[in-house]
């Protein structure tokens, strides 16, 4: 009974906040329209077992569902904390002394249903890319409902997997953002290699081509925009409806029930103890240390209130910190470099929501406006702090660059540097932007840890 | 009864609170002493909030943090009241009784808002109650159902003069049924309206008396000694 009512209760608030779930619909479009690739493409740009996938409805439904497991359990929490501020939310939990497994069970069936909806702009957004591949074997409705089923077949074991996360990781540190996000991205990571590519097979990897596509062994792979025959005879592909009466079909459609059903059990004993209300603690430890800190950023004025926001509280950071700066430094010029200053920035752009949000909400904004400076100078003062940490951070790739005589990677630098604080600062004014600005961040941090990044020639 | 033996309680290395020891059967007990003189903390582990490192607290013979767990038992209305959200006072309210496991919510909303003048605020948003309004909020889940230990951190804090009144009257009309801890500066209006005062001194009891026992001028020195 809890448990509903706390799930009916999120879903009004995110309604409530119409300015959070159109950012949040925006982001969902975005992603449905970068998943795809570019139909108009002359070139296959993905295979799978070798074959190249081209586009029929069936294999935008799988792109579709597939990347959004891929990627649900970061948009999932993310789109949670924007759509319900779960600071507020936990200090209500906090009074109730309700059962964790109620609460739990609560949060899973809001982030489930975050998730789905995730799931129908990014699929809303697939459409908007590739529609006309719909109607490219004449019969648009029935390529819709190919596309969609197998869309949220797949995509449903991601929103259930976000939902597992959400409930149980934001319900615990929903007071400390930057462990929030740390911890999510650590769990992504996991549940990604463990998971999605180890036994249970979440994407569907091994699932054969030969129950998607029937036709499999002699299908012809040259249909659709590749070779420019829009107008010959679509492969046919089933919709996840039909999956029970083909072999291997009901085994498939069984194993995803089990994960969704396996997810919110999980939740329920993964909840842990009850949650107690919140209070400011005392800190004892540390104090000889943080006094002579604040002591030493006090004389920098705001420059040294921002740096002391960002690293006071992860000391440990610093030092993973100095071991990518040392590493990029080793390394400058190399393609590993980026995946050093990656990881040195990904540890600085975990605070930036934090420090964003005390600018706009708490302590930054009373500890300025006194002053006869007004808001915009701050936010100015503010990004252009940013910006020369982040130069800090990336200056043994600009040396290096540098002397290299490269200006297009000088400038692939330099649009970092000058973005990332703009857009922090900027969506810091929205409620809701900090955790935004917070998943572009982590995704561009994945981009270049993952190496994906790479720097123009030139 | 609420039984309170050699309580001690640290955060890190800083003690909190040290030897305390009282009983509390029924009514009002006012918590009162100076900044940082522990009475948060406190009234965290009465409520079953926070464990004590040493001693014990316990209500009729149990725990507190075991009977928090229990339907009914006991109410807790903290000093956080970071309530920002778009949910109405009365979504709010019925939540709170949904996650307690209480039947009969539109009663017990009904009830609660009427015992503390909260009826036209009921279809308001948290978001947009000040922030006296959020603190009322917060002493109303407190409230709900007939809890036999209600635990209140300065429900008056924040909240006009008349509305201050009013909410020690509903104090005092609890306290004929259940026990009542709450910690206040409201001195005069506890003076007036508590069954007895607990006054703390640097996390120790000073003094547990009648509230006829307190003079203001008596409180407002040992608080401002502590």
């Amino acid at each position: 009974m809890g448990a509903l009512t706390l799930a009916r209760l999120m879903a009004l608030e995110a309604l409530r906040r119409p300015r959070a779930v159109l950012a949040t619909i925006m982001l969902a479009l975005s992603a449905g329209f970068i998943i795809l690739p570019n139909p108009g493409a002359a070139y296959a740009t993905l295979t799978f077992r070798g074959h190249p996938l081209i586009y029929t409805p069936a294999v935008m439904g799988f792109i579709t569902g597939g990347e959004f497991v891929a990627f649900s359990i970061l948009l999932g929490v993310l789109a949670m904390s924007a759509l319900s501020p779960m600071r507020a939310w936990r200090s209500v939990f906090g009074v109730t002394a309700a059962r964790s497994w109620d609460l739990a069970l609560g949060l899973w069936i809001a982030g489930f249903g975050v998730g789905l909806f995730l799931l129908t702009y990014i699929f809303g957004g697939a459409l908007l890319r590739a529609s006309s591949v719909l109607g490219a074997s004449g019969d648009w409705l029935g390529g819709l409902w190919i596309f969609f089923t197998w869309s949220y077949g797949l995509g449903v074991v991601g929103a259930a997997l976000a939902a597992t996360v959400a409930s149980v990781v934001l319900l615990r540190l929903a007071t400390r953002p930057a462990l929030l996000m740390g911890a999510t991205f650590v769990i992504w990571l996991v549940v990604l290699a463990a998971l999605i590519v180890g036994p249970v097979d979440i994407a569907g990897h091994g699932f054969g081509l030969e129950q998607l596509f029937p036709q499999t062994n002699r299908m012809d792979f040259a249909m659709g925009f590749i070779g420019h025959a829009q107008r010959r005879a679509g492969v046919q592909a089933r919709a996840i409806g039909a999956l029970p009466g083909v072999t291997g079909g009901a085994w498939f459609l069984l194993t995803r029930v089990a994960i969704v059903f396996g997810a919110l059990i999980a939740a329920l004993i993964l909840s842990g103890p009850r949650v107690k209300p919140l209070v400011v603690k005392s800190r004892t430890w540390g104090r000889p240390l943080a006094g002579f800190f604040s002591a030493f950023s006090a004389r920098f004025g705001l420059a040294g209130v921002i740096v002391g926001q960002i690293w006071s509280a992860p000391l440990w950071g610093l030092g993973l910190l100095a071991v990518a700066v040392g590493f990029e430094t080793i390394n400058a010029g190399n393609p590993i470099s980026v995946v050093a200053l990656g990881f040195a920035w990904g540890l600085y752009m975990l605070r930036w929501p934090e420090l964003c949000e005390v600018f706009e909400h708490g302590g930054l904004r009373s500890l300025v406006q006194p002053s006869v400076l007004g808001p915009w100078p701050i936010r100015l003062q503010i990004g252009v702090n940013i910006a020369a940490q982040m130069s800090i951070f990336a200056l043994p790739l600009i040396v290096a660059l540098g002397l290299a005589g490269r200006a297009h990677g000088l400038v692939w630098l330099g649009v970092q540097i000058a973005a990332a604080p703009l857009v922090c600062v900027g969506l810091a004014r929205l409620r809701g932007g900090a955790t935004i600005f917070s998943l572009a961040a982590m995704l561009w941090w994945y981009i270049m840890i993952s190496g994906n990044a790479v720097i123009p020639l030139g | 009864m609420l039984s309170v033996e050699k309580l001690e309680r640290r955060e890190g290395r800083l003690q909190i609170l040290r030897d305390i020891s009282f009983e509390w059967p029924r009514g009002v007990l006012a918590v009162i002493g100076g900044n940082g003189s522990g009475k948060t903390t406190l009234l965290r582990v009465v409520a079953g909030a926070a464990k004590p490192n040493e001693g014990r607290v316990s209500w009729n013979g149990e725990p507190t943090s075991r009977a928090v767990r229990r339907r009914g038992k006991i109410g807790y209305g903290p000093q956080e009241r970071n309530l920002d959200l778009a949910i109405t006072l009365r979504e709010f309210l019925g939540l709170c009784a949904d996650l307690r496991g209480l039947s009969a919510r539109k009663t017990l909303i009904a009830a609660a808002a009427e015992e503390l003048g909260l009826v036209k605020q009921l279809d308001e948003r948290l978001a947009n109650l000040s922030g006296g309004g959020r603190r009322k909020a917060m002493t109303a889940q407190a409230l709900l159902g007939a809890s036999e230990l209600i635990v209140l951190d300065e429900p008056t804090s924040e909240v006009d003069y008349a509305a201050s009144r009013k909410f020690w009257n509903a104090f005092r009309a609890r306290g004929k049924s259940s026990a009542l801890v709450i910690a206040t500066h409201d001195v005069e209006l506890a003076l007036g309206s508590a069954d007895a005062i607990l006054l703390l001194k640097k996390g120790q009891p000073a003094r547990l008396a009648s509230a006829a026992a307190f003079t203001i001028g008596e409180l407002s020195a040992e608080i401002g000694e502590g």
